[in-house]
Formats: C-alpha cells, structure tokens, sequence
C-alpha cells in the first residue's frame, strides 16, 4: 500500500512538473551557454528545451566540410549530468561524451558535409534521496569559426 | 532503483496516450500473461521512443561564410531593395522577408559593407517590430552594430545575436509557425545568393557549396512539415516543389567515415569522401527554381 502511494505521489509530482512552464530556457541558453561558445561564433539558432532526468532530446543538422564548429551542451544546474552522441543520419554512433568525462563542450570539423544527429539524455541521479525528479531547462548551442 | 521508478511514473503519466495500444481481453490466464508482458515492453519502447525533436537549418550567418570561402563575391545588385519593405503587409510576407533581410544583412557584413549592414538592420527592426519581436532587434542592438561597424567578427556576433533573440521569442511565445517561415526565407535567400553567383558546374567550390545545401533543404521540408497545418506555412511547402525537384535530380554520395578524435584538445575530426553528380542542365534548373522562388517571396 505504501508503495502504491509512493508512485502515486510521484506520478502526481512528475504531471504538475511537467506542465509547468518555465519560460527561463531563452535567458539560459543566451547568458548561461553562449558564452561557451567562445571563441566561436553562435550560429544564431535557438535550441533549447525543458527536459527531465531520464528523458533525451535530438537535434538534426547539417554540418559543413572543411567548417570547424563548437557544440556546447548546457544544463540547469539541478540537473544530473547529459549524456550527448553524435550519429550519422543512419544513426551510426560517432561520438559520445560518455566516455570522455561527460565533457559539455567539444570541437569538431568534418572532411564533408552530412547532415548529423545529436542526441542528448539527462542522465538519473541514484543518489538523490528525493522521490521527485529534476527538471529543468537543457541548450545545445553550435558555433562556427569566423577565421 | 530510482531510474526504474522514474520510468514507472514516466509509464503511468503517458499511458493516457497509450490507451489505444492496449489490447482485448481473451484467451488463457497463461496467454493474457503473455500478451500482458508484450504490451508492457511495447509500451515502455513507446515512452522511451517519446523524445523532443529539435530541426537547425545553418542560419544566414554561417552560409554567407561558407559562400565566401568558396569563392563567392558581393554583388549588391542582388540583395532586395529596402523599399520593398513597405509593401509586406501580412504576417507571413513579414516573416518570410525578415528572413531575406537577414540573409542580405549576413551577406553584407561578411563582405565588410557597413552602410548596407545598418540600413538592413533597421529595415529588418521594422519588419520584426511588425512581428511583435520588439526585444529581437532593440536599439541597443543598432547602437552597438554602429560602435563597432568596423569589426567584422562584432559585426557578425551581434547579427547572430538578433537571431537568436527572434528565433527564441518566437518559440517561447508559443509562435514556432512564425520562426519556421522567417528561417525558410533566410534559407531560400541564401540558396538564390548563392545560384546568382554560380553560372557553370564548372565552379567547384561554389557549385559543392550549392548542392551541399540539398541536405539542409531536407531539413527545411522537415521543419516546414511540423507546422503544416498552419496555412501559410503549408502556401510555402507548395512553393518549395519545384527547388525539391530540382534537387531530387542531383546526387550525394558519401563513404564511410572514420573518427579521429584528440582527447587533450577536446577535438574530433570526421574523415570521409563526398562525390557530387550534378549537370550543367540540373544546375539551370534548380537555379532556375531559387531565381523564381525567391521572387514570388520578395514581390
């Protein structure tokens, strides 16, 4: 019984937390993400979104040959770590940063131009003593070199 | 134990949705065991399957370097005039132009015209304040283009900024048909730039750059389609048919690539071949497509 109130509670706490807006995620990415994007230059488009622990995203885009560009994976800071891979459009894996110390910013440059997929997945904190879950606003920023 | 309750609730809280996906009663104890156990794991494939999808289409900034590295020049003669403005009266013109605004507002800057530069940027603060976007493009934003007109990486980064202050406003206020057709126009701005100054397959670098961009214009269908049950956003992916059929003709291929990546420098290279097949009459028509396309927006 215990344990059916106890996933009541969370199923309730999990609905009111995603129906809540925050509408912080355009002040983060500008303040909180670009700056890491220095020295590159952001491509201007916004890419953000609220998304909590376990749940991922995707980003679709075409990466130019020859381009060096920066991504820049950033998180509320109540948010665990973010796992982010990079496929290619038959979602072969050619990056993840799960085995480079969950690093939130690499470098890239591609020899031709494809179009790329990165995913991105808020990871679940077992730690955590609390029975709800973070959530919170998540940007994937892209620079480019200017030079 | 706490991602296997995450997940239950994450169950519970879609399976709203998934109500259609539950099966009828029937059979043995033994067979609803079984069909009860498939129907849990087609779920949970379902809400693990749930995730935002997020479409970038390069914005005007980093296809107007990409063109010039390649080789393209300026040509002022092809941007669109600045009094066309007054004549975009409805939303969708508004948008669609603010998008060729901005592309002619990048192109420029990458070429270090300042006048061009400042008289696009207050062409576009009008067209974005006609939007609504009285934040994207504030006087700050001018005054700042004007104190550093002589810095072209500034220059660049405080365009850059306008967009994102647009394409972020607009997303927020609930508004993504609005984003979607000013980042089409940019997109469909920069193919028409890029065509105008490319006559012959026989300029490689341009004409890699033009093809190139039959990838981004997937993405643009992509876009677009999210939102085609807003009506303008559907007159534009029926206009779109015949650059798509332009493009449908040229060939992409690509190997296999090989990932090189330098731990210390936090740097990955992507190692692979592209070939191009494009002929002189496939690049008539796909530029033929922008030339006509580009004019029905800017009319």
């Amino acid at each position: 019984m215990k344990k059916v109130w106890s996933i009541i509670g969370v199923v309730t706490t999990f609905i009111f937390l995603s129906t809540v807006s925050y509408g912080q995620c355009r002040s983060f990415a500008k303040n909180e993400c670009r700056p890491d994007l220095e020295p590159f230059v952001h491509d201007g488009i916004y890419n953000a979104t609220e998304l909590s622990e376990g749940e991922s995203a995707e980003l679709y885009k075409t990466f130019y040959s020859n381009q060096e560009y920066r991504i820049a994976i950033c998180g509320d800071a109540n948010l665990p770590t973010i796992k982010f891979q990079i496929m290619d459009a038959d979602r072969n894996i050619l990056f993840t940063n799960q085995d480079k110390d969950f690093a939130r910013i690499w470098d890239f440059k591609l020899e031709a131009s494809q179009q790329l997929i990165i995913s991105i997945e808020v990871q679940t904190d077992d730690e955590r003593i609390s029975d709800t879950f973070a959530r919170g606003c998540v940007a994937v920023l892209i620079g480019f070199k200017t030079d | 134990m706490r991602k296997k309750l995450f997940r239950t609730a994450r169950f519970l809280a879609v399976s709203g949705v998934l109500i259609s996906f539950m099966s009828c009663n029937s059979g043995t104890n033994k067979s609803q065991d079984a069909e009860s156990a498939i129907d849990l794991q087609m779920k949970q494939k379902i809400v693990e399957d749930v995730k935002m999808v997020m479409i970038s289409l390069p914005s005007p900034v980093e296809t107007a370097m990409l063109l010039k590295r390649a080789g393209a020049t300026y040509n002022e003669a092809l941007l669109n005039p600045i009094s066309n403005a007054k004549k975009y009266n409805t939303d969708k013109q508004k948008a669609l132009n603010l998008g060729v605004y901005g592309a002619n507002l990048s192109y420029a800057s990458i070429f270090e015209q300042d006048a061009i530069v400042m008289q696009y940027m207050n062409v576009s603060k009008k067209l974005a304040i006609g939007l609504d976007l009285l934040t994207a493009i504030d006087q700050s934003i001018v005054d700042r283009l004007e104190a550093n007109h002589d810095d072209r990486d500034s220059v660049v980064r405080i365009i850059s900024e306008t967009f994102l202050n647009s394409n972020s406003t607009l997303k927020e206020d609930n508004r993504p048909e609005t984003a979607a057709l000013i980042l089409a126009g940019g997109w469909i701005e920069g193919l028409y730039l890029a065509t105008s100054l490319a006559d012959s397959v026989g300029q490689k670098s341009m004409i890699t750059r033009i093809v190139e961009q039959k990838l981004s214009f997937n993405e643009l269908i992509q876009l677009l389609e999210t939102y085609s049950d807003n009506k303008d956003v559907a007159d534009i992916l029926e206009s779109i048919s015949p650059v798509k059929a332009a493009f449908d003709n040229v060939e992409i291929k690509k190997e296999k690539v090989e990932v090189v990546t330098d731990v210390e420098t936090k740097k990955t290279d992507f190692k692979s071949v592209q070939k191009i097949n494009i002929s002189q009459a496939q690049y008539d028509e796909l530029k033929s497509a922008a030339l006509e396309l580009r004019n029905s927006i800017i009319q």
